[in-house]
């Protein structure tokens, strides 16, 4: 940038500029459907945010805590009308179809653009665009944190290989930002999968998602895709072969406290 | 703290300190086009490194970044008819 208001952390990297989209939080999105529960199948929740016009793209943030297991399944537009698909599950009985009990999620909505407020400071940038108005508090990211890929494998002779402790215990990465609950932002979390292979291919898949406590973000198996009810996730016929893959992510965690 | 900004709500909480805040800063989202790669370059941003995170909640992470030009440069690919977002970061 040649002139403007740029802020650098003591880490060296950029957090406020005024070349930035200026997306600060504009409130919470909406539940318009409900989490549902057919045959093992898990019906995800719908949520929905209405945009001032269809120009904007809003970052959204899900809530992670230590209650709940939630995952992202997408979002998308029609017209200005956002609807933002997640898995929300409570964290106690998550193991079990029986037990699986609904959770509702929390999305936090971050957007560009003015507020109404009559305090705060705005930003401009070289276009003469405001590019942040901070009467509302932009996505402050207070953590980045990365899990690596896994690749497990169990035989029908129940002998493990790889990372399959992964698949079995869920996977963990410690924050060390002191979060007690996380508006958690990009990381992929949709139908990261498990599969259990007959005849080539994969008859059951576990979805995953995140919860976080005791200073731990994990991202622990909560559902699974296949035709019967279960009893608990590893309810499975045996003589099975089962493959465990789970891709790398990135996920940034800022501190909801005071998005309300 | 001895130096930054810190935004404060209406009841006087700290909603945001530069200081706490890490991992760049949020400059665009990005829609994947049916069509073509979307392609966007941040010459404000001129010797600084940008990443790029699925921000809808999928697990399509084929985003490419490159500073080949001496600022970042952001290549989305095609998608295969959904909808697909993407944030990209500058640091």
């Amino acid at each position: 940038m040649s002139y403007g208001l740029r802020i650098v952390n003591p880490a060296g990297e950029i957090v406020l500029d005024a070349d930035a989209s200026g997306h600060t939080y504009v409130g919470n999105a909406t539940v318009t459907g409900a989490q549902t529960k057919f045959l093992s199948q898990l019906s995800p929740w719908h949520l929905e945010w209405v945009a001032p016009d269809t120009s904007v793209v809003p970052m959204f943030a899900l809530r992670a805590d230590s209650a709940s297991v939630v995952a992202g399944g997408g979002a998308y537009r029609t017209g200005s009308v956002w609807t933002i698909i997640v898995h929300c599950v409570a964290l106690a009985g998550c193991a079990g179809y029986a037990t699986l009990a609904n959770y509702t999620p929390t999305v936090y909505v971050f957007a560009p653009g003015a507020h109404a407020d009559s305090h705060g400071l705005r930003l401009f940038n070289s276009a003469g665009g405001i590019s942040y108005d901070l009467a509302r508090p932009p996505l402050g990211v207070r953590e980045v944190v990365t899990f690596p890929a896994r690749a497990g494998y169990l035989s029908t002779a129940g002998v493990p290989s790889g990372d399959w402790a992964a698949y079995a215990d869920g996977d963990a990465v410690a924050v060390t930002s002191g979060l007690t609950a996380a508006a958690i932002v990009g990381a992929s979390t949709g139908y990261r999968l498990a599969q259990w292979v007959d005849t080539g291919e994969p008859d059951i898949e576990w979805g995953y998602g995140w919860t976080l406590s005791a200073g731990q973000l994990r991202r622990v198996r909560f559902w699974r895709s296949d035709g019967r009810p279960y009893a608990s996730l590893d309810d499975y016929p045996a003589q099975t072969d089962q493959e465990l893959h789970l891709p790398a992510c990135t996920a940034y965690l800022a501190d909801p406290t005071y998005l309300t | 703290m001895s130096h930054g900004l810190q935004v404060l709500d209406a009841a006087g909480h700290v909603t945001w300190d530069s200081n706490t805040s890490v991992g760049g800063v949020l400059v665009d989202m990005l829609q994947a086009s049916t069509s073509t790669a979307v392609v966007r370059t941040y010459p404000a941003f001129a010797g600084r490194s940008a990443r790029v995170l699925q921000a809808d909640g999928t697990d399509d992470m084929s985003a490419t970044v490159d500073t080949a030009l001496g600022f970042p440069r952001v290549t989305i690919p095609v998608t295969g008819g959904w909808q697909a977002f993407y944030a990209v970061f500058c640091l």
